[in-house]
C-alpha cells in the first residue's frame, strides 16, 4: 500500500513541521517579529537529546532536558536580544533574529563539532507491523506526541486564565496591562513554549534519522516560515493544518514529481500557487 | 482620591499634557471636558499609566503612583473603561469579563461577574457571544463592566456615550448614577457637554493639554465660557 505508507510518512513529517511553526507563528502574533532563530532552537534540542540520551541512557530525561533547556534558552533570546529593540522597526529585529541564527549554528559546531552526533544506542528504532505497512515506534511516538502536545497547547490557549491573558495580550496589549497582565511574562512564556515545542521536533528529526548536526534547523526554518505565511501569519490552527498538508504533499511529491522537482523546492512551489490565489494565506481573512 | 500634581506627560517631544493640577475627592464625579485633541484622552491615559510622565505627581489615595508600571496600577484601586472601548475582540464577553478581574483572586470572579451582570443583564444574556459582534452600546457596557471585574475606587470612563444611540446613553448614565450612588469615585470624559454637567460634581476644562477652566458643574453651567472652550470656539 504506497499510498497509505506516504501519506502517513507525510503525517510524521508534518507532525515535525507542526511543532516547528507554532513557535514561530505564536511569536509572530505576539510581537510581530519573524523569529528567524527559532530554527536554533530546533537545533538545540536535537543535540541535547542525542547527548543526554547518550549520557544518561534515557530518552525520556533527554526529551524533558531538552525541552527545558532551549525553553529558558528562548526566554533568553526574548530578553536579551528582541525586548531591547522592540521599539525599533520590524526588519531591525529580523536582521537580529538572522545573525542569532547563524552565530547559533557556529556555537553549536564549537561546542559539539563539525560532524554532527548519533546515538550510541538509538531508542525506538524497533519497528511493528501496522495494516500493511511497517512503522518504527519512533515515527509512531512523534505522531503521539505531536497530538498530545497540540492538543494540551489548545486546551491552555482555550481554556485556562492564562490563555486567556495571552489572547488579550495579542489582542489590545495597553489594555491587557490595564487589566493587570504583565506582558512581559506572557512574552517570556511564548518563547518558553515555542521554543521548548522546536526543541522536542528537534528531539525527533534527531532520532528517525539517528543524527544532529549544526545545520539541520536551516531546512525546517525556511520550511516553516512558508508554513505560518501559507497559513496566515499568526493563525495557529491554520498553522497546524498547513504544516500537516505540506508534510503530506511533499511526501507524495517526492514519488510523483521527484523527477522534476526537488522535495525542498515542493513546499516553494505549493507557497507561491497559494499566495497568487491566496494572498493573506489559505485561511486568511479577507 | 487622585490627584495631578503639576502634571506634565507626553509622547516624544510633543506634550499633551501640561502643568495640570487637578484634586477628584472621594464618591464624585468628575468630569473631563475640551474640544477634540484638548488632552483629555492623554489625561487619563498617563493616569493609567500608558502615557510618559515628564514632571509633575499622579497620587492615588496620598499615594505616589507615578513611576509604577501600568500592570500594577489595577491593584491600587483603578480601571479604565478607554476611549473606542478597546475591547478583546476575538474573546467571549465572559472571558472580557473575567480579565478585568486578573488582579484579583479567582475565587472573587463569579461574585464580581454577578455585580456587572446585574447592573447590565444585556452581557449576561451575550456572555458566550465574542466581543467584537455586540452592539456598540453593549460594547460599552462590557468596557465599563470589565473595568468594574476590577473593583476600583477609581473608575476612569473615556468618551461614554460617544458613537452610541440615545437609548444606549441613558442606560449607560443609569449605571453611573448607580454607581456613584454606590460611592464610587468616577473620571469622566465626555463630548456631551450637557450630559456630562448633568453627572459631574467638579468640571475642568481643558485646551492644548492646560487646565483652562475648572470649577463647580453648578458653575459650569452658568458660565457660557465652558461651553465655548468645549467646542473650541473661544
Amino acid at each position: 500500500m504506497l499510498f497509505l505508507d506516504l501519506f502517513v510518512e507525510g503525517l510524521v513529517q508534518g507532525s515535525i513541521y507542526a511543532l516547528i511553526a507554532i513557535g514561530l507563528t505564536l511569536v509572530y502574533g505576539l510581537l510581530r517579529i519573524l523569529h528567524v532563530a527559532h530554527a536554533g532552537m530546533f537545533t538545540l534540542g536535537g543535540y541535547l537529546s542525542v547527548w543526554a540520551t547518550n549520557a544518561s541512557g534515557s530518552f525520556v530525561l533527554s526529551l524533558l532536558a531538552a525541552a527545558l533547556a532551549a525553553g529558558v534558552a528562548g526566554i533568553l533570546v526574548y530578553r536579551l536580544c528582541y525586548r531591547p529593540i522592540l521599539h525599533r522597526p520590524p526588519h531591525v529585529a529580523l536582521i537580529a533574529s538572522i545573525g542569532l541564527y547563524v552565530g547559533m549554528e557556529e556555537l553549536f559546531r564549537l561546542f559539539f563539532g563539525p560532524y554532527g552526533m548519533s546515538h550510541t544506542d538509538p531508542p525506538l528504532s524497533e519497528t511493528v507491523g501496522f495494516f500493511s505497512m511497517r512503522l518504527k515506534y519512533a515515527e509512531i511516538a512523534i505522531m503521539a506526541g505531536a497530538v498530545a502536545l497540540i492538543s494540551a497547547l489548545a486546551v491552555v490557549v482555550n481554556k485556562t486564565r492564562l490563555g486567556m491573558a495571552w489572547r488579550a495580550t495579542v489582542a489590545e496589549p495597553q489594555m491587557a496591562l490595564s487589566c493587570g497582565i504583565n506582558n512581559d511574562r506572557i512574552r517570556d512564556l511564548i518563547f518558553f513554549i515555542g521554543s521548548a515545542l522546536a526543541a522536542l521536533a528537534g528531539a525527533m528529526v534527531a532520532l528517525v534519522n539517528n543524527y544532529a548536526e549544526p545545520t539541520m534547523g536551516a531546512v525546517p526554518a525556511y520550511k516553516a516560515l512558508a508554513i505560518i505565511v501559507l497559513a496566515g501569519l499568526g493563525d495557529v490552527g491554520g498553522t497546524l493544518l498547513a504544516a500537516l498538508a505540506l508534510g503530506v504533499i511533499e511526501s507524495f511529491g517526492t514519488i510523483y514529481l521527484g523527477k522534476a522537482l526537488d522535495r525542498d523546492a515542493i513546499a516553494f512551489a505549493f507557497m507561491i500557487v497559494v499566495l497568487m490565489l491566496r494572498p493573506r494565506g489559505i485561511f486568511g481573512k479577507g | 482620591m487622585l490627584e495631578l500634581d503639576n502634571l506634565t506627560a507626553g509622547y516624544g517631544d510633543f506634550l499633551a499634557v501640561q502643568n495640570v493640577n487637578l484634586r477628584v475627592s472621594a464618591g464624585t464625579v468628575y468630569a473631563l471636558l475640551g474640544a477634540n485633541g484638548a488632552g483629555k484622552t492623554s489625561t487619563i491615559m498617563t493616569i493609567a499609566g500608558h502615557v510618559g510622565v515628564m514632571n509633575g505627581r499622579v497620587l492615588l489615595d496620598g499615594r505616589d503612583i507615578t513611576g509604577l508600571p501600568a500592570h500594577r496600577r489595577t491593584q491600587t484601586g483603578m480601571a479604565v473603561a478607554p476611549e473606542g472601548r478597546r475591547l478583546f475582540a476575538d474573546l467571549s464577553v465572559e472571558e472580557n469579563l473575567i480579565l478585568g478581574g486578573y488582579a484579583h483572586a479567582r475565587g472573587e470572579e463569579p461574585q464580581s461577574k454577578q455585580r456587572v451582570y446585574d447592573l447590565f443583564p444585556r452581557l449576561q444574556e451575550r456572555a458566550t457571544q465574542r466581543a467584537g459582534t455586540l452592539s456598540g452600546g453593549e460594547q460599552q457596557m462590557l468596557a465599563i463592566g470589565r473595568a468594574l471585574m476590577a473593583k476600583p475606587l477609581l473608575l476612569m470612563i473615556d468618551e461614554l456615550s460617544l458613537g452610541l444611540m440615545p437609548k444606549a446613553v441613558d442606560l449607560c448614565y443609569e449605571a453611573l448614577a448607580a454607581l456613584k450612588a454606590a460611592g464610587m469615585t468616577i473620571l469622566l470624559v465626555e463630548q456631551n457637554t450637557t450630559r456630562a454637567l448633568e453627572v459631574a460634581d467638579d468640571v475642568c476644562v481643558l485646551e492644548s493639554g492646560r487646565i483652562a477652566w475648572s470649577g463647580t458643574s453648578a458653575a459650569a453651567r452658568g458660565d457660557s465660557a465652558v461651553l465655548d472652550l468645549c467646542l473650541g470656539m473661544k
